[in-house]
């Protein structure tokens, strides 16, 4: 068996025990009503493979205008898709959070306002990137945009909800610089942590290749 | 089954549903990368 085949069969069995893990093992978290501190083992690394996926897509766009190669240009604009699905599932997951904590789905919290406008800065990106037929000037202008829209995900994924007051948890290292879960609660989402960020990689590896196929067949064509 | 039972496996279900689709999306992305 290859060394990719094996990862991937191993990623499947991590996220099997991670989700074993989320329901079973870990004790619900203190402050959290009934078992929905458990939605916290997805919504987190759902956030955090958000921002991964933006800062790649920041970093490929550097590359693509330093280097002009439309193969940065496909890895960033598929780094931002991911990032923008992910982004998607962050916040359904953190509305049905919402929900069972506070009897809302939606309550215009500082992290519910500054994901819709992250959701809306990046598709922004994808309305720029169809209004632009030049794929040159597409895959420039996309990578500065994208640049741009990256200086934007610290203030509204970090700094905001910090300055305002806000109805959602602290985040695992709190204001205070602890961190307030349990050990069992803290390894769960440290996994899952690590098993979002690997399927991310997967799916992402994936989604380059398809578009690189996309772009060399495009070529043949013309 | 408790709803937490009942929660687990729906996860697990989709889980294995996605595992399998970007699973085969992967192989067939292989053969076409080979052609």
């Amino acid at each position: 068996m290859k060394v990719g085949t094996a990862l991937k069969w191993f990623l499947f069995v991590w996220m099997f025990g991670v989700i074993w893990a989320a329901f079973y093992w870990a004790q619900p978290a203190e402050g959290f009503i009934g078992e929905s501190s458990r939605i916290v083992f997805f919504h987190v690394p759902t956030a955090w493979v958000c921002v991964l996926a933006f800062l790649v897509s920041c970093i490929y766009s550097i590359k693509y205008l330093m280097r002009r190669d439309p193969a940065d240009d496909i890895r960033a604009a598929v780094a931002s898709r991911l990032g923008l699905l992910f982004a998607v599932l962050a916040t359904v997951t953190g509305a049905i959070f919402a929900r069972i904590m506070w009897n809302s789905y939606w309550n215009w919290d500082p992290r519910q306002t500054s994901i819709t406008i992250l959701l809306l800065i990046y598709a922004a990106y994808f309305a720029l990137r169809s209004a632009v037929p030049d794929p040159e000037r597409r895959a420039a202008l996309a990578a500065v945009y994208a640049i741009l829209a990256f200086v934007t995900v610290p203030f509204l994924v970090f700094v905001v909800p910090r300055i305002y007051w806000s109805l959602h948890p602290d985040t695992i290292i709190n204001t205070s610089g602890t961190n307030e879960f349990d050990a069992r609660y803290t390894m769960t989402l440290m996994a899952s942590l690590a098993g979002f960020t690997g399927l991310f990689a997967w799916i992402y590896s994936i989604e380059c290749r398809i578009d690189r196929i996309r772009h060399r067949r495009h070529e043949e064509v013309l | 089954m408790s709803g937490l039972t009942g929660l687990a496996l729906v996860t697990m279900i989709i889980w294995v549903a996605l595992f399998v689709y970007v699973f085969s999306v992967d192989r067939k992305i292989g053969s076409l990368d080979n052609e």
